[in-house]
């Protein structure tokens, strides 16, 4: 019997396969669908082919970092939720990412519950 | 013819002998009037016979106005001082038939009234029988010598003004001068307890072989050598100073004695080693940042990963489960470590500005909320200042003492609360700040210990016991006070932040500097 909602997808952009691994296992436990991308580039590029309802987006990454691949990303999808994953308390980049319309801030490392709490209430605004 | 030959030839030795006296005299006349001292000479009774042109001018009297007057008419001589009369030299020298000085400080009074400090001298003169026949007085204008004297006393007054040490030492190596800046540097109370000594007395044992070797060899052959030396004082103690060493010679070019000036470079010192700490410190701020960053995602990962084989778990192997718990709590401590060192980090070698504190805790309670939930809470901000009033001080140290102790009070209140934070004017020159909750409180043993490092009140998971004494070394260094105030447990806490405000600038800034 197939399930009457559509399961959320989600696109996760992170440079540490672990993390991005752990992540994915949480949220699916959760019932959202999953895709995964190790940099900026490729994440522009499944978030054009999958069209996710939210992003979770690292800010540090090597070569092209989390602001800007949201940059790239906000050129042609204004619609998708963004929630940013940083370093403890970093007021600089969360300024930086003020006009990109980023939904939540998540910092690192986080509690499970959180993660999924944050997402929760994002996808609900 | 022979007869005739004699008186020939002594008309012509005659002759002969005038023309040598008259010669001799017109060369002593000319040699007189070309001396460029004053010169008078005078008979056995005081006369004046002749006077040079020098002595024309200084004395004002022409040579034929003079001539035979008696020398005090010409020569009037008084004490510079006392304005009394002084008698002139030649009578001494009348009477003992010896040369006579003048004494010091003796003016000249000209036909015309002009005053003018003179030096002078009086010899005797003997004919051929040594029979006394007159004397000769020499003088001088000294007006220009003693403007030069006066210039050297200035300079004389500016180097004894001076606070560093000026000295002058004998080619031994002996001191025969010293300022007294230098009297004072060394800690003298008198030059006459240093005068006498060896210039290397005045250094560091460790030091004689650069003076010697290097400093006085390179000073006497390229005229000057600066260096740094460590300079004894009398009692013992040591201070830093730089050094100038330069030979002093004569006008053929001889070395006469050697000059030293010595300045204090403890304060220099003292700086450059603060600077030298702060650029330490800012490597380690960056190295902490980039190693925290870092760390965050395997931590990230251990406590992930821990949660989520907990969840898988359930109760099925209780003694996994609890090492999953415990390794759950220790990778949690780490991770609050992580981020009291990265606030830590940010506070380090930054610049410091004109701070608005109502912005600033309006930040703090923002960054805190990324964090943790403040939903529930009450929180109150009320600032009772002008706009004028501001702070001078390191913005993202004092964030981060904000944030830490909004971070507290969320944390001391378990759910619901009320946090209230209020900048009052305390007096002049002080702000008082309130941070206050309404949560467990502290017990007053615990509240004695809480600015003690690793003395976390908090359980395992909460604290790393570094937060608030982080916060109290950034007050302080701002000049200010911190302290924690609570009626005991269960009653709420209060921390009161005393910081000096912008009209007290300069005392800011001083406190920053330690």
């Amino acid at each position: 019997m197939k399930k009457a909602v559509t399961k959320q997808k989600i696109l996760l952009i992170d440079d540490e396969s672990d993390l991005l691994e752990l992540i994915k296992e949480i949220l699916e436990r959760e019932g959202y669908q999953i895709f995964c991308a190790s940099n900026g580039a490729a994440g522009i590029l499944l978030n054009e082919q999958e069209n996710p309802d939210l992003i979770v987006l690292d800010l540090r990454m090597p070569e092209m970092d989390g602001i800007e691949t949201l940059q790239h990303i906000r050129k042609t999808d204004d619609q998708v939720i963004v929630v940013i994953l940083t370093g403890y308390g970093c007021p600089d980049t969360i300024r930086d990412a003020v006009d990109l319309n980023v939904s939540e801030y998540l910092s690192k490392p986080f509690e499970n519950k959180q993660l999924v709490s944050v997402i929760g209430k994002a996808l609900d605004l | 013819m022979f007869g005739l030959l004699g008186i020939y030839e002594n008309i012509t030795e005659r002759k002969r002998m005038q023309d040598d006296l008259a010669r001799r005299e017109a060369e002593m006349r000319t040699t007189l009037y070309s001396i460029g001292d004053a010169v008078i000479s005078l008979d056995i009774n005081g006369c004046v016979l002749l006077m040079n042109p020098v002595a024309e001018q200084l004395t004002g009297w022409s040579e034929p106005e003079a001539h035979g007057k008696r020398l005090e008419e010409v020569f009037c001589l008084i004490n510079e001082k006392t304005r009394a009369k002084i008698d002139n030299p030649v009578t001494l020298v009348l009477n003992s038939g010896r040369n006579a000085t003048m004494m010091a400080h003796t003016v000249l009074i000209a036909s015309d009234g002009t005053e003018r400090p003179i030096g002078d001298s009086a010899a005797p003169i003997f004919d051929q029988a040594h029979q006394l026949t007159g004397v000769v007085l020499v003088f001088r204008d000294l007006t220009k010598e003693r403007a030069a004297e006066e210039v050297i006393l200035d300079q004389l007054a500016i180097i004894e003004t001076y606070q560093g040490l000026v000295a002058l030492a004998d080619m031994d190596g002996k001191l025969i001068y010293i300022n007294a800046g230098g009297t004072k540097l060394l800690g003298a109370t008198q030059a006459e307890e240093i005068l006498a000594k060896n210039m290397t007395d005045l250094l560091e044992p460790t030091d004689f072989k650069r003076f010697t070797d290097e400093a006085l060899p390179v000073a006497i052959k390229e005229r000057v050598w600066n260096g740094e030396h460590t300079l004894k004082r009398m009692d013992g103690t040591r201070i830093p100073v730089s050094q100038t060493v330069f030979p002093i010679r004569d006008p053929q070019g001889n070395l006469r004695h050697i000059g030293m000036i010595i300045t204090d470079i403890s304060q220099q010192k003292a700086l450059q080693e603060k600077l030298l700490i702060s650029e330490k410190l800012a490597v380690m701020g960056r190295l902490v940042a980039d190693v925290s960053h870092e760390i965050n995602n395997p931590l990230a990962i251990i406590i992930g990963r821990t949660q989520l084989m907990l969840s898988q778990s359930d109760g099925q192997q209780p003694p996994l489960q609890c090492q999953l718990e415990t390794l759950l709590q220790n990778a949690q401590r780490c991770k609050t470590i992580l981020s009291n060192l990265l606030t830590y980090s940010r506070t380090i070698s930054k610049q410091e500005a004109a701070v608005n504190l109502p912005d600033l805790i309006r930040e703090a309670l923002d960054a805190v909320s990324y964090q943790y939930d403040m939903s529930t809470l009450e929180v109150a901000v009320a600032c009772n200042l002008s706009a004028y009033t501001k702070i001078i001080g390191n913005k993202d140290a004092l964030l981060s003492v904000f944030i830490n102790l909004i971070r507290n009070a969320r944390q001391a209140m378990t759910q619901t609360g009320k946090l209230t934070i209020t900048i009052t004017m305390e007096n002049e020159s002080q702000l008082r700040i309130e941070i206050h909750d309404t949560g467990i409180g502290i017990s007053k043993s615990c509240l004695e210990k809480i600015f003690q490092p690793f003395n976390s009140g908090w359980q395992q998971d909460k604290g790393t016991g570094l937060g608030l004494v982080t916060s109290l070394g950034i007050i302080e260094t701002h000049g200010g006070k911190l302290w924690a105030e609570s009626a005991g447990e269960g009653q709420g806490t209060k921390f009161i932040i005393l910081l000096p405000h912008r009209n007290r600038k300069t005392q800011v800034i001083n406190g920053l500097e330690d």
